[in-house]
């Protein structure tokens, strides 16, 4: 249709203003000019949108690689559709169920269906310290289309081992020179967890010349693969012209037993510690005097700790600073016996439960749980004496409701048969609150071994239907996780 | 699991909701159910509600239709749900037999002679009511005639006016052009008025889609008068366009009638906020015929239960008068026979858009096509957009709510088989072929 161009942009700026104001060419035989503008411009519109054509294309990107690893069965595909879609009920949501699936999928070396994936990266961008199990279940192709969708590009940087994974010596100091606050942060977690010397030296090439603040909040980032290596650098740290940078300096410090500050907290107790009598043995811990200024500088301060006095916060942070070693060395006593002869004094026992968690000493922790349990002591524990230890708490009458829920909380899953059914027993013999408290942790640790108790325990619930749709909600969630560790086995 | 039962995703697809699936599924316990049973059709049981008898539960699998004594408006109901996932699961719990249980024959039963009468079921009218009903129906024409006129008037204002003058007016300007044409009993232009007049401040490139809905209305008008003039199909397009809808049994009644294997290639939701639509494309495996089935259903109700993408049915098809791509109706007793592997007729895009333009030919009010396209590959662009390209490098971008990651996911970002539709300059995708199965995306 020659001339069919520029006729089409006559047409429209006819359109536009109006044929009042501009008569548009050639009016048809009896046709007014408004019929005429629209008969023109329909068969001119019909033709350019059966003629269009459509721009190009880039290139597609390469496609996604083959997996090597074998598909999860159906099954276990099906129950994973079931959690991610929140389909199922589950005290306290599906998130550690799901968790726990990644992670046997991970360790079987298996990944879920390509159909499920758009969900499961959904759901793993949402939660990014799944990442590395994640990264793993959805094989070859879910890491390839994590990276096609910035929505996920926290998945895919996993994957790739982190922000900077490619960068050489200086480009990541220059890149970790330059970025925001944040990513900085990210790109020092990632560099630690590659190399932690080479992360330590990454924060001190820009030490010099960063404010208190990002000082502060860079230091922190240490902690994780905190190591002896690192002690020189605090060591220098407690210098520091920040109150804020030094505090955290001496936090770190209190998790290396064998420092230089770690010695000087343990010269300043020595005068302070005697045992005296043959017999009948009596510990002997002094006040300490006022902090002088080395003390002030591995952190001694008068704020005092709740519900002690000026004097016996004075000596809370020493204790709590020092080595557990000290103790055994300087009174020849074993924690065990340590912990029953300072009976009376809260201050040690404070300090000594601070002291057993920054160090992770087990030997005290569990001396000091024996005393008196607590579930910060359960982080000080290997899993398997945290959960020891929980058990044999539970039996113990003294024991009351919120301190066993915290105890509960604090350890760490999957839980041995013995655990689970004295858990179990003992949540069914407590007042109904307890239940509901509960069944967030018993859905996602409990051993499915004890359904059956758990069965029990709802037949029992038949006037009480509030508490009867928890049970039933954790037996549902048991018998899910015991799905998936028959079809990962 | 035993051998031509579904499998649980298949279940779950039909449930009208997430929450009925979850009802469904805490269902499923074999304590709660008696007289439970199978055979090559029908699935039945009896499951005990809160109620004091039973519900009496059974599933036609040839529809799949459902039927139960529960009060539940939900289709299908909960109880038809988990009886087809027991079913499905094949652990012995729905059993085959050979004999249904007497509530599942008789309502099957009862189905068989509903669908035979509805066959059969001429209008069947009395003289004195064809006399009436020639009346109406020249009522209907004049008031629909003078609407038109009336149409036309207001189409050329906005002529003379221009577009950029109808932009500056409220939006009452076209909401009463709208109840107008409702009253003149065109609703379909009604429609179509109403959307423009948002469009006409929602779009970036409203003036160019101004024009041509007024050029498509304008033609509407010019059909309507020339209408005894017009073949069978373009005056049953224009019906379409106009608003003047055939009732089923009229379209059964004009026996238009197609036997063969419908491939179930794609399904597409819609919702213009009054009015929910559900389109589901076959292909006839031996005829190469597209058929659209189309269902409705008012904001707030549930849409009737659709065919399984990726099922092959083997029925009678009745079409409506119209050109392609025609809508449809699935007949009675039409059951699921298989699954689809193909994209059926998947071809080049140039060759897509040239279909489209013949399309285009045989009706211009047409807003929606087909398309199977060969070796699609989705391309996600620098600025986060997707398209679709095959191996001419050609790029038709996907629809800006649909959603690319189902068939990045399945495909791997490899070419395969993809059928979708077109709309306004977009492919929305509506499912691919991938290791020999047709998946939904």
């Amino acid at each position: 249709m020659s001339g069919a161009g520029s006729g089409w942009d006559e047409l429209f700026a006819t359109a536009l203003v109006g044929t009042d104001r501009r008569p548009p060419p050639e009016a048809m035989e009896g046709a007014g000019s408004e019929a005429t503008l629209l008969d023109r411009v329909a068969v001119l519109t019909a033709c350019r949108r059966a003629g269009w054509v459509p721009p190009r294309s880039t290139d597609p990107a390469p496609p996604a690689p083959d997996d090597d690893s074998p598909l999860c069965s159906p099954a276990a595909a099906q129950v994973l559709s079931l959690l991610i879609e929140g389909e199922v009920r589950i005290p306290g949501g599906p998130t550690a169920i799901i968790e726990e699936w990644f992670r046997r999928a991970a360790e079987s070396g298996r990944r879920c269906p390509a159909r499920l994936l758009p969900a499961v990266l959904d759901f793993g961008a949402r939660l990014p310290d799944l990442g590395n199990l994640v990264s793993v279940a959805i094989g070859a192709r879910g890491r390839w289309l994590a990276q096609r969708n910035p929505d996920w590009s926290a998945l895919a940087a996993t994957a790739g081992a982190g922000a900077g994974a490619g960068a050489g010596a200086d480009e990541l100091e220059t890149l970790f020179a330059t970025a925001s606050r944040t990513e900085r942060s990210a790109i020092l977690g990632a560099a630690r967890r590659r190399d932690p010397d080479r992360g330590r030296e990454l924060l001190d090439s820009t030490w010099a010349t960063d404010g208190a603040a990002d000082r502060a909040s860079l230091l922190a980032a240490l902690e994780p693969s905190l190591s002896e290596a690192d002690e020189s650098f605090l060591e220098s740290v407690l210098d520091d012209r920040a109150k804020s940078v030094r505090e955290v300096a001496n936090r770190l410090l209190d998790r290396l037993p064998t420092s230089r500050r770690a010695a000087r907290m343990a010269a300043r107790l020595r005068p302070l510690v005697a045992v005296s009598g043959t017999f009948r043995r009596k510990l002997e811990v002094e006040w300490p005097g006022e902090p002088d200024a080395s003390a002030r500088r591995d952190g001694s301060t008068d704020k005092t700790v709740a519900g002690f006095g000026l004097k016996a916060s004075w000596l809370l942070q020493l204790v709590a600073a020092a080595p557990l070693s000290f103790w055994p060395e300087v009174t020849g006593l074993a924690p065990g016996d340590l912990v029953v002869l300072a009976k009376g004094r809260a201050e040690l026992i404070e300090g000594w439960s601070r002291a057993a968690v920054a160090q992770r000493n087990a030997a005290w922790a569990n001396a000091l749980f024996q005393h008196r349990p607590s579930a910060d002591l359960l982080a000080a524990m290997g899993p398997a004496e945290a959960r020891a230890a929980v058990q044999a708490a539970l039996s113990i009458k003294g024991v009351q409701a919120p301190l066993l829920m915290n105890l509960l909380r604090a350890t760490p899953g999957p839980w041995s048969p013995e655990l689970s059914e004295a858990a179990v027993r003992r949540v069914h013999a407590a007042p109904r609150p307890l239940a509901f408290a509960a069944a967030p942790v018993f859905a996602a640790r409990l051993d499915p071994s004890v359904a059956q108790l758990v069965e029990k325990w709802t037949d029992e619930l038949a006037d009480d239907p509030a508490v009867g749709r928890e049970v039933t909600a954790i037996q549902h969630a048991l018998s899910i996780r015991h799905t998936i560790a028959e079809e990962f086995r | 699991m035993p051998k031509g039962r579904w499998t649980v995703e298949r279940v779950l697809s039909l449930a009208p909701d997430p929450s009925s699936a979850k009802a469904a599924r805490r269902l499923q316990s074999p304590r709660t159910w008696s007289q439970l049973g199978t055979t090559s059709t029908l699935v039945w049981g009896r499951c005990q509600g809160s109620g004091k008898e039973p519900y009496q539960v059974t599933v036609d699998l040839t529809g799949p239709a459902f039927k139960c004594s529960c009060p539940s408006r939900k289709f299908p109901c909960k109880h038809g749900l988990a009886l087809l996932l027991m079913w499905a699961a094949g652990d012995g719990s729905v059993a085959d037999a050979s004999d249904p249980a007497e509530f599942a024959s008789e309502w099957a039963g009862r189905r068989a002679e509903r669908a035979t009468t509805a066959a059969r079921k001429p209008s069947s009218t009395e003289p004195a009511d064809a006399e009436a009903q020639a009346r109406r129906l020249a009522q209907r024409i004049d008031t629909m005639s003078a609407g038109i006129d009336d149409f036309e008037r207001w189409l050329f204002d906005i002529a003379r006016q221009g577009l950029v003058a109808s932009r500056r007016q409220p939006f009452s300007f076209w909401d009463s052009a709208a109840a107008r044409l409702v009253d003149a009993q065109l609703p379909g232009l009604a429609d179509r008025v109403r959307a423009a007049g948002g469009a006409v401040h929602a779009r970036s490139d409203w003036a160019e889609h101004l024009l041509g809905e007024l050029c498509r209305w304008h033609l509407a008008v010019r059909g309507w008068r020339r209408r005894d003039q017009l073949d069978a199909a373009l005056v049953a397009d224009l019906r379409v366009v106009l608003g003047w809808g055939r009732r089923a049994d009229e379209v059964v009644a004009l026996n238009n009638l197609l036997t063969d294997r419908w491939q179930v290639v794609g399904r597409r939701l819609g919702d213009d906020g009054r009015l929910q639509s559900q389109r589901t494309w076959l292909v006839g495996e031996r005829s190469g015929e597209l058929a659209m089935l189309l269902d409705f259903a008012a904001a707030g109700a549930v849409l009737p239960v659709a065919q399984v993408v990726g099922t092959v049915i083997e029925g009678d098809v009745c079409f409506y008068p119209g050109s392609q791509p025609r809508r449809a109706l699935l007949v009675e007793g039409s059951h699921v026979v298989g699954t689809a592997s193909a994209v059926p007729g998947a071809a080049p895009i140039d060759d897509n858009l040239d279909a489209v333009a013949t399309r285009l030919a045989a009706n211009p009010w047409a807003l929606r096509f087909p398309m199977a396209v060969a070796e699609a590959v989705a391309v996600v662009e620098d600025e986060g957009t997707v398209a679709v390209t095959d191996t001419s490098r050609r790029r038709l971008p996907l629809g800006p709510d649909a959603d690319p990651w189902p068939l990045l996911a399945l495909t791997g970002g490899r070419p395969a088989d993809l059928f979708g539709e077109w709309e306004d300059g977009h492919l929305y995708p509506m499912s691919v072929a991938v290791d020999g199965e047709l998946a939904a995306v």
